[in-house]
């Protein structure tokens, strides 16, 4: 008797499923870099909360935050890293063999 | 697998995926002006200069300060307008560096043919030069704006 096939939702990626952090990786999926309160006003979601999402993410090293100024004014950024990029399209597979059925 | 995980639908699936497009795509949409309006600047700038080039060789004086100042007003563009980009594009940083050395590296070319070969101006080579640079600096412009 055969093992029957693990269905995809097993492999699903728990850091990523999360509703903000999945929204965080697929704004960020298609730009080279996002600005703060670009990806804040395009996710919908409060600073604080960004802030805290994003840094889950950066810890498990698929974002990349960078500070710099702009003249006097602080200016933050996020991009996915490699491993984020793959990740995310390893997470979108997932989510089409599940949608596929 | 977790309660985050677990029970999901093919329907479901089908929502999350096309949630990812849409906000993949709404996260960038207002990432590509800046670089957009800088290059178009470059293409009214360079093709002017071209005509302007004909037109003080002709006349015999100022060539030289006529291409060394639209030639700082050039560099001046290509600095500020990028600074107002706080988002780009996937891919950006290549597409922005090959789009601004082939502008320059044509403008280069057409200033020394037109300053080694032209010296008494000859509208066979500006205006074609003129219509070289804008067409490569709008091409750069919509090349951002499709990405």
């Amino acid at each position: 008797m055969t093992t029957p096939a693990e269905h995809p939702r097993h492999q699903l990626n728990e850091v990523v499923h999360s509703p903000v952090r999945f929204s965080i990786m697929a704004a960020l999926s298609k730009a080279e870099s996002l600005d703060f309160k670009d990806l804040r006003d395009a996710i919908q979601v409060s600073d604080s909360v960004l802030s805290k999402q994003l840094s889950i993410l950066e810890k498990a090293e698929f974002v990349k935050i960078k500070k710099s100024f702009a003249g006097k004014m602080p200016r933050t950024s996020a991009s996915l890293t490699g491993t984020g990029r793959d990740v995310w399209a390893a997470h979108l597979q997932t989510l089409r063999d599940i949608a596929g059925g | 697998m977790n309660e985050t995980t677990g029970n999901m639908s093919a329907a479901e699936a089908r929502e999350l995926l096309a949630r990812a497009d849409s906000l993949g795509a709404s996260s960038i949409n207002a990432a590509a002006w800046p670089v957009a309006v800088m290059f178009t600047s470059l293409a009214i700038m360079g093709s002017l200069l071209m005509i302007g080039m004909h037109i003080v060789l002709v006349g015999g004086y100022g060539a030289a300060l006529l291409a060394c100042s639209v030639g700082a007003w050039g560099a001046i563009t290509a600095s500020i307008w990028p600074m107002f980009q706080r988002s780009t594009k996937a891919g950006y940083t290549k597409r922005f560096l090959t789009s601004l050395l082939g502008y320059f590296a044509l403008y280069v070319v057409a200033l020394f043919c037109g300053a080694y070969f032209f010296r008494d101006g000859n509208l066979w080579f500006y205006i074609p030069a003129a219509i070289a640079l804008a067409a490569v600096g709008l091409a750069a412009a919509f090349r951002e704006l499709r990405a």
